[in-house]
């Protein structure tokens, strides 16, 4: 799995941005724009590698999530608050761009070979005793491996630090939606870690 | 509590257990390998909130976002006015064809204004269903100018509409090639002339079939 050199800053000190800003964007001014994703791309680029781990797909689905952001910027009330409302539309997008990229991959794949068991970038095997940041990266990897629906709700919840009823209202579902995914992708990922203690023991 | 039911409600609670209930405590109080299970559900969430930050966006992130903007601009900005003029001519196509079937009713409501009441019923095109309502049933004493107007009207629609109302109803169907000369769409676009040429053509057989008591028997 490929990493870049910087990390990205938590996101308790990300900017929000200017009202202002996000104003001169609606109003079609693309160097407001263009500062608008200088803004937001941490946010956004998170988002999309936790659900990818991976470098270029990230960068991709971080570009799909801001041209639908242009597109749909007209359709923003500046009188409500713009992160909950870009947070709704990011990871939307985000999540059916990451649908798109695997059907496309999918289908590029030899018949009966399924991306789950097959990941895309394998990383060479953890050794006889995995340490636990090995432990914690082939369980982030086992992240973005499932559905993109439960990939964003855990990548929110647990790493974004969002509660249940922000992701619920992100997302435009029901609580009990958002419980359901989040406990069911734990239990996933639970017995993924499981299969891989064991197959190193 | 069996095993499989107490792993069940764990799968569906908070790792911290506030909101076990007395089965499922005392479950795990005595099965340790309910126990371990639980513990590796804990371990799941404790790797999760561990893990570290994502790394940096790509520096060129910014600039093949605009580039993408700069692509989408120069496409959507044709078709947004192709698609505009498409709307505009078939708003005015339906127009010739409600055009006669309105004649009627507004000669029912105020026999004395026929063709000039219904041109001007035309050009103050209702946009709305309850101005539409309005207008059918205006009494034959209110005056022609205080029918609703249009606000909400694209310009470019009453442009085509006023210039076919100010234009008399062709006497001999409109062939295909005369819309074609006349309308220089684009090529993605010329499959709607089928549809136009019929739309345009619609009044003149309404009204030569009226004629020859076709419609009403």
């Amino acid at each position: 799995m490929s990493q870049l050199g910087g990390q990205a800053p938590p996101p308790s000190s990300r900017p929000s941005p200017d009202p202002a800003l996000v104003q001169r964007a609606q109003a079609g001014d693309r160097s407001a724009f263009a500062e608008l994703v200088d803004v937001l791309s941490p946010l956004v680029h998170a988002i999309a590698w936790r659900m990818t781990r991976d470098r270029h797909a990230a960068a991709d689905v971080s570009q799909e999530v801001f041209l639908q952001l242009w597109r749909k910027l007209d359709r923003y009330d500046s009188a409500r608050a713009f992160r909950p409302w870009f947070s709704r539309v990011a990871t939307n997008t985000a999540i059916n761009a990451v649908k798109r990229r695997r059907q496309r991959e999918t289908s590029l794949d030899a018949p009966g070979v399924s991306e789950a068991n097959e990941p895309r970038e394998p990383r060479p095997g953890p050794p006889e005793r995995a340490s636990k940041s090995e432990r914690q990266a082939a369980l982030l990897d086992e992240v973005a491996q499932l559905s993109p629906s439960y990939s964003a709700v855990v990548s929110l919840h647990y790493m974004q630090g969002m509660s249940v009823a922000k992701i619920a209202e992100v997302l435009g579902v029901p609580i009990g939606t958002v419980k359901i995914r989040l406990f069911r992708g734990r239990a996933v990922l639970r017995e993924k870690l499981q299969r891989l203690d064991q197959k190193n023991s | 509590m069996r095993c499989q039911e107490a792993r069940l409600a764990l799968s569906q609670l908070d790792a911290d257990l506030s909101a076990a209930g007395p089965d499922l405590v005392h479950h795990l109080g005595a099965c340790e390998t309910c126990q371990a299970w639980h513990a590796s559900l804990v371990e799941v969430e404790d790797l999760l909130r561990s893990a570290p930050p994502p790394p940096a966006p790509p520096p060129d992130l910014g600039r093949r976002v605009m580039g993408d903007v700069e692509v989408l601009e120069k496409v959507a900005r044709p078709l947004r006015r192709q698609r505009a003029a498409v709307a505009a001519l078939l708003v005015a196509a339906s127009l010739l064809l409600a055009a006669p079937l309105l004649t009627p009713i507004s000669a029912r409501l105020q026999p004395e204004i026929t063709k000039s009441r219904h041109d001007l019923a035309v050009v103050n095109l209702p946009t709305r269903p309850g101005d539409l309502a309005q207008l059918l049933t205006t009494p034959p004493s209110l005056h022609v100018n205080q029918l609703p107007r249009p606000t909400h009207l694209l310009a470019s629609t009453r442009a085509v509409v006023n210039e076919i109302v100010a234009t008399p109803l062709p006497t001999s169907p409109v062939s295909q090639a005369d819309l074609a000369s006349a309308l220089p769409l684009s090529p993605a676009l010329t499959g709607l002339l089928g549809l136009l040429t019929l739309l345009l053509n619609i009044p003149l057989l309404l009204r030569t079939s009226r004629s020859s008591g076709e419609i009403h028997s």
